[in-house]
């Protein structure tokens, strides 16, 4: 083996840099305005109608032109008066006369406020009743289908979205596991198939090193994926199709274990180790990428949708997202290399008694 | 209505879905950092395996 004079290799340095970063980004930049709560819910059309709504990270101020709107598809009609509580309370009155389609009985309205700071959207915020009653304004003078100009979003900030909240920034912890796993195993397989072309032991070494790490970024992201489910989704294991998936990736990996601790010839132990790992990750790539695309999921990207599309990953999160996934990949190649390295050791030590 | 539940979700009604449930990435970020931590105790163990070995 060859001595190396430094300590760590340029490689690992990039860990060292950029998870601090990633910690530090992840948790100091602040989530943009939203609105957590807006009281009542469902109001019928035509009455004068005032909702209260509770903001997070808002700094509602009397004097500053903040003006609301209810919204469906392109249609909206403006606040009749925005009356500011507390920098996170107001209370807004409108007069909604019927939706312009009457063949609704039901009408969801999303609420789109303009401020100082950008603007604030709260998808499917209040129902309206849609019965034709008294009109106190005709419903096409009311609703507008004008572009509503709004402050453009001049802070620094990961966007607010309505179940996630603050969890939004989970996106570093979690999602970069299954990243480097999924690197993890592809790497083994590439010296499982040069063990079997070439018999070096050392390849098969390398390769089951990097299926036990890999293997533990993956129960570690299922655990902080049930975690994150809890409080968004409302329970650790909504049987969602991708967390099906995972947890049957894993099993499969386990019995790569299983089979090899079963082997006790050497020889045997490393072709038909390598094989499994092959045939292994042959078939969770449709069950992680494929199947949950053809099936509705809770996670993003599925049913249809490339995965981390623009409205799930804004340019500021880019900024950490990225730089998150490679350090993850590379501390799982680093303990890898551990793993591998202590593994080595113990076969020289054992072929030398 | 679906949507209406979904939004009250993130009214706080416990520590860890306090201030936006911001306690819930800390407790992801700690996990994943445990997880590891674990794993490099359990190679330490190891190496130490390998050293008495080796005296």
């Amino acid at each position: 083996m060859k001595t190396n004079k430094n300590l760590l290799s340029w490689w690992k340095w990039a860990v060292i840099l950029i998870m601090p970063y990633m910690i530090l980004m992840g948790f100091l930049v602040p989530l943009g305005q939203g609105i957590i709560s807006i009281t009542p819910f469902s109001f019928k059309a035509g009455e004068t109608q005032q909702f209260t709504i509770k903001g997070y990270n808002t700094k509602f101020a009397s004097n500053s032109g903040i003006k609301a709107w209810l919204k469906h598809d392109e249609w909206h009609v403006p606040a009749q008066d925005v009356h500011i509580l507390n920098p996170r309370e107001a209370s807004l009155s409108f007069t909604i006369p019927s939706f312009l389609d009457s063949s609704l009985s039901n009408v969801d309205l999303s609420l789109v406020m303009d401020t100082p700071d950008g603007p604030i959207v709260l998808p499917s915020a209040v129902n309206l009743n849609n019965l034709r009653g008294i009109q106190a304004v005709s419903p096409e003078l009311a609703w507008s289908k004008e572009k509503i100009s709004a402050h453009p979003e001049n802070n620094f900030n990961y966007p607010f979205r309505s179940v996630l909240g603050e969890t939004i920034r989970n996106i570093y912890f979690h999602v970069p596991l299954w990243f480097a796993m999924i690197t993890l195993f592809a790497t083994s397989v590439y010296y499982s198939i040069k063990y079997i072309r070439d018999k070096q032991a050392i390849y098969e070494q390398k390769s089951e090193s990097m299926v036990i790490v890999g293997v533990i970024f993956g129960i570690l992201g299922t655990i902080t994926g049930a975690i994150w489910a809890k409080f968004t989704w409302g329970s650790y294991w909504s049987f969602d199709v991708k967390q099906n998936m995972a947890a049957i990736s894993l099993l499969i990996y386990g019995g790569y274990f299983l089979l090899k601790s079963s082997i006790t010839d050497p020889d045997a132990k490393g072709r038909i180790g390598s094989i499994y790992n092959i045939f292994a990750f042959v078939i969770i790539i449709p069950l992680i990428f494929v199947i949950p695309r053809r099936f509705d999921s809770l996670h993003p990207g599925n049913g249809g949708n490339p995965a981390l599309g623009t409205q799930d990953l804004d340019n500021t999160m880019r900024l950490v997202f990225y730089p998150a996934v490679i350090s993850y990949i590379i501390l799982g190649f680093w303990i890898a290399q551990l793993v591998y390295r202590i593994n080595l050791i113990n076969s020289k030590l054992v072929n030398n008694n | 209505m679906f949507y209406h539940k979904i939004n009250m979700i993130l009214v706080e009604t416990d520590f860890l879905r306090s201030i936006g449930k911001i306690y819930v990435v800390a407790l992801v970020s700690l996990i994943v950092w445990a997880g590891i931590i674990f794993y490099l105790i359990h190679l330490e163990r190891k190496v130490k395996k390998l050293e008495d070995q080796m005296k």
